[in-house]
């Protein structure tokens, strides 16, 4: 599910009674900002997203060294604005072998001593990332003939500020915000909870508002996002962690 | 009761003040237009005025044109309340008027997007008019009766719009021009900010006027604005009802009184004539005298 951005402001705007265009701060800009900022909190406590790229990843011939696509997202960020989020797993198409995880510290226990790279199809993959934020991997063995991969990898919650849509010319209003009812429901809490600590007494006082609630909007938030975590748990699980053997 | 006009309003200041005479009244009718005027324009600021509603093409030359700055028509906006923005350009089509409310069209209402509360500018219809109900394709009513029955051509404009843009301070519009770096983008107006210009000739028509900054600065919208407007003084031939209701309207004859009485030399009257200005007037005086003494207005014990 994913809720557009105007929806988003309208909850925060009705949570904080500002209802009068003459009010003062927040402005909507000011509650993007507020929002985008709480999303990518919020969103990095919840299970990361997971993206599928079918041959995103070919392992070049006579090659061991790989980079993970930096322009694997076509949701509207751009180029390079894509930030893996750690689970990284691929999948050789041409066999439909998948590459086991290693750490680099046990690829070079498989390099150490090998003066010669073995070029066969690549059993293992170590990663890293370099500084220019780029996700790089090493295989063992090297890759004899060009392998395509299938990858699946979860990614970090984008920046809803950074969004520019088709052919980089949308704006701010046409975002969604790509949570769950429970995760959209705890941003709008949190946010709005945010929001209320900024105001001073007075704006406060014109709002017609108990400033004690915020501290209730950050609770509400937290349960939400509980909510919103065990449900993608209960995607993903198989049922009891112990399961009846008869 | 309705609202009095200039004639019962003099009527009642004169009878405050024990001059209601034919002959040689101590206060000339120059002079009493001058002190109610006074008077009405106390109650008007205290009563919040009323509120104008006007489309875009009324209130700003060429919004529709413009990249951020706009510059204003009206001469007698007291403060804006809310501003709009709209993509939706007016509406031009025939339209034929019945010398009543009623205007009728080819079945053009319906297909052109004419709704309620749209401004109606045509010949025959006094400015200010709207539309107050679309009945069906071929009919509507409008908010004042037409002078004429025959087709002209008409204009109807949106007097509100999907957007209600948020009020800030000219700096910060100012400051987000200069700032665009790491903040979202916007493809529509979001914020405005509202400056009264200096008037470069002193004359009437350019004393007042005002200056719409908004932000960000996309052209293609239009700016219908809701506003409280100044306070239109009365006299005995043209504008003979103050456009205030009953008691505001009374409690300004007897502020009139009262400073009229006090002038000639009838000060033992002040009291009992104030004394029945209403409760909601007699407040927000003694607010504003409180103001103005010494700055204490909310503290109702001061002064």
């Amino acid at each position: 599910m994913a809720v557009p951005i105007a929806k988003v402001r309208g909850r925060i705007r009705a949570r904080l009674n500002d209802t009068d265009g003459r009010l003062d701060a927040p402005s909507g800009p000011q509650i993007d900002m507020a929002i985008a900022e709480a999303w990518i909190l919020l969103a990095g406590q919840l299970p990361a997203p997971v993206l599928v790229v079918p041959s995103g990843v070919t392992i070049a011939a006579l090659s061991d060294t790989f980079s993970l696509p930096v322009t694997v997202a076509s949701s509207g960020y751009g180029t390079g604005t894509t930030e893996y989020g750690g689970d990284v797993r691929l999948q050789i198409v041409s066999s439909g072998q998948n590459l086991r995880k290693i750490t680099n510290v046990e690829m070079d226990a498989l390099h150490s001593g090998a003066p010669i790279i073995p070029y066969s199809i690549p059993r293992d993959f170590a990663l890293y990332q370099d500084n220019a934020q780029i996700v790089r991997g090493r295989c063992w063995p090297g890759a004899n003939l060009a392998q395509a991969c299938n990858l699946w990898a979860t990614i970090s919650p984008e920046d809803l500020r950074d969004y520019v849509g088709t052919g980089g010319a949308e704006g701010m209003d046409t975002v969604t915000v790509p949570g769950t009812r429970e995760a959209v429901q705890s941003l709008v809490a949190y946010t709005a909870s945010c929001l209320l600590k900024k105001m001073d007494a007075k704006a406060v006082a014109l709002r017609g508002i108990n400033p004690a609630v915020a501290e209730d909007w950050q609770r509400e938030s937290d349960r939400l996002l509980d909510i919103a975590e065990i449900k993608q748990h209960n995607v993903k699980s198989t049922g009891r962690i112990i399961r009846f053997t008869p | 009761m309705a609202t009095p006009d200039y004639a019962a309003l003099k009527n009642l200041v004169f009878d405050r003040c024990q001059i209601n005479v034919t002959l040689d009244p101590p206060v000339d009718d120059t002079t009493f237009a001058r002190f109610i005027n006074d008077a009405l324009r106390d109650v008007w600021e205290i009563s919040g005025g009323r509120m104008k509603i006007v489309p875009s093409s009324t209130a700003w030359t060429s919004a529709q044109l413009c990249t951020g700055i706009v510059t204003g028509l009206l001469t007698d906006v007291a403060d804006a309340i809310h501003i709009y923005a709209t993509a939706t350009a007016p509406a031009v089509f025939s339209t034929t008027t019945n010398s009543t409310t009623l205007l009728t069209s080819a079945a053009l209402f319906v297909t052109n997007g004419i709704v309620a509360g749209m401004d109606v500018s045509r010949t025959g219809v006094a400015a200010g008019t709207r539309v107050a109900v679309v009945t069906d394709a071929s009919n509507l009513t409008l908010t004042a009766a037409a002078t004429t029955s025959a087709a002209a051509s008409t204009t109807f404009s949106p007097t509100a719009g999907a957007i209600e843009l948020d009020r800030v301070e000219l700096s910060e519009i100012e400051w987000r021009r200069a700032n665009t770096a790491g903040f979202p983008t916007y493809l529509a107006p979001k914020l405005y900010a509202l400056t009264r210009i200096a008037s470069p000739t002193g004359v009437a028509a350019t004393v007042n006027l005002l200056q719409l900054d908004y932000w960000p600065g996309v052209a293609g919208y239009y700016f219908p604005m809701h506003y409280a407007g100044q306070f239109v003084e009365i006299d005995s031939a043209v504008v003979q009802v103050p456009d205030l209701n009953d008691t505001e309207a009374r409690d300004g004859g007897l502020i009139c009184a009262a400073r009229l009485a006090a002038l000639l030399n009838r000060t033992e009257f002040v009291p009992s004539i104030l004394a029945d200005v209403s409760m909601r007037t007699q407040e927000a005086l003694a607010r504003k005298l409180r103001a103005m003494l010494d700055a204490r207005q909310d503290n109702a014990n001061a002064a």
